[in-house]
């Protein structure tokens, strides 16, 4: 019996294994974290993948359908309808958070958050919440809105209800926001409107309920977005500083 | 002929990194031009992993929304940029097998196991001195572990996976996979 499993085990390599694609789901996070994390590991893996990558020729090329092209430019579109034109523009300096590198997965959790059961949690929430100085929010059947507002990473910063009969906005908190020197604001950009309007200051780490002004149920598929802007709120009128959370309205 | 291709080879990769460049300025136009130059062969690189059209086309979707946000990572000097997209690609479409599960591979498409000898515009996806060195090296190795990392490497496939596939067991996969990774690297290395 000369079988390999007969001689001692040999060592592994995770650069390699990555490389490779042996590894299981949890083994691949944590090779990708030691990546982020130690430089000589990550040039490891890239001269793997660089070693490697004559294979990729031999693999039959096959044209995806055209549809993929639209989705990609549908999701380009709107990617750029939250940040590119009107927020990019008035950004000052280095934006803490590169760009909005990653929004896009959050276009696709978003679809799997408004199970019932979440939804039910939000309005019993928003209804435990008193408004400040306005009448209280009732559960009586009036049309609601909500929305999920998600970091670039996917994360559930926000959740957000948004009450049309009393025009009111109750946002809970799930993450939290962390910059020192800026708050958070947030931002309604509208379908047909030309630019985000603000919403209000939000806190970070507490659950607010925000007056409304003319929301109406045409808000319904428009963009929320959370900005972080120079205390006092933004001093344009328009978002200046990163949108570190974005999520679709939705009625509920 | 060989030095021919060579020279369109180079000019495809010259002219993608021209692309992600404008695509890293924000330039949709140029992303087009990168999705119509790459898409099969993405597509073909998630779907042999996914054995799933509409699951590779998602993975697609986002691969090429990262290449939007990412072009600015893309370093020429790292890697050629088909590479870089394929191999976002292969770890997406990796990823994404391993969270939703392997599917049924008695129906996996016959053509997807062979190998793609007809030449396409990146059939020389690399440099024709790491495509040699590529294939002497792995030529090196005995047969068994030769297929065994080629296998891995087009499947995307655990170790569990390759073990049960070659009804082997799993300690002997590793050893015949990591052995061969060590020559592997030796030989590559040279």
């Amino acid at each position: 019996m000369s079988d390999v499993h007969d001689q001692p085990d040999a060592q592994p390599d995770p650069a390699a294994e990555y490389a490779v694609g042996v590894l299981s789901g949890a083994e691949r996070r944590a090779a990708e974290r030691r990546m982020r994390e130690d430089g000589t590991f990550a040039a490891n893996v890239v001269w793997w993948e660089n070693r490697l990558a004559p294979l990729l020729s031999q693999v039959r090329s096959i044209d995806a359908p055209a549809v993929v092209w639209d989705r990609i430019s549908a999701d380009i579109d709107r990617i750029a309808r939250v940040n590119g034109t009107y927020l990019n523009r008035l950004q000052e300096g280095k934006p803490k958070r590169r760009g909005f590198a990653g929004v896009s997965p959050i276009w696709r959790t978003l679809a799997g958050a408004s199970s019932l059961l979440a939804v039910a949690a939000l309005v019993a929430l928003a209804i435990l919440i008193p408004p400040q100085g306005f009448g209280p929010g009732t559960p009586d059947g009036s049309p609601m809105l909500a929305a999920r507002l998600a970091s670039e990473t996917g994360e559930t910063v926000f959740t957000v209800v948004v009450d049309l009969k009393n025009q009111t906005a109750t946002l809970i908190p799930v993450d939290g926001i962390s910059d020192q020197d800026r708050v958070p604001e947030l931002w309604l950009i509208e379908e047909q409107t030309t630019g985000p309007r603000s919403l209000g200051l939000i806190q970070a780490g507490q659950p607010i309920t925000l007056p409304l002004q003319e929301v109406a149920e045409s808000a319904s598929g428009s963009t929320l977005a959370i900005s972080l802007e120079p205390q006092g709120g933004s001093p344009t009128g328009a978002p200046t500083g990163p949108v570190v959370a974005t999520g679709a309205l939705d009625r509920i | 002929m060989a030095d021919r291709s060579s020279g369109e080879a180079e000019d495809a990769r010259r002219h993608l990194v021209e692309c992600l460049r404008h695509v890293a300025a924000g330039d949709k136009a140029a992303l087009r031009e990168v999705y119509d130059r790459t898409q099969a062969k993405l597509f073909g690189v998630a779907l042999r992993i996914l054995n799933d059209r509409r699951e590779a086309e998602d993975v697609l979707q986002d691969v090429y929304l990262s290449v939007w946000m990412k072009a600015a990572d893309f370093d020429a000097n790292r890697a050629s940029p088909i590479t870089w997209l394929a191999t976002i690609a292969r770890n997406r479409a990796i990823d994404r097998v391993r969270q939703i599960g392997r599917r049924d591979e008695k129906d996996i498409d016959s053509a997807l196991e062979v190998a793609d000898d007809s030449p396409d515009a990146f059939a020389h996806l690399s440099a024709e001195d790491d495509r040699k060195r590529l294939d002497v090296c792995l030529d090196e190795l005995d047969e068994r572990t030769g297929n065994a990392i080629r296998t891995a490497f087009f499947s995307g496939k655990t170790y569990q996976e390759l073990a049960d596939k070659a009804e082997v067991p799993l300690g002997t996969m590793k050893s015949v996979i990591r052995r061969g990774l060590i020559k592997l690297k030796g030989c590559l290395s040279r």
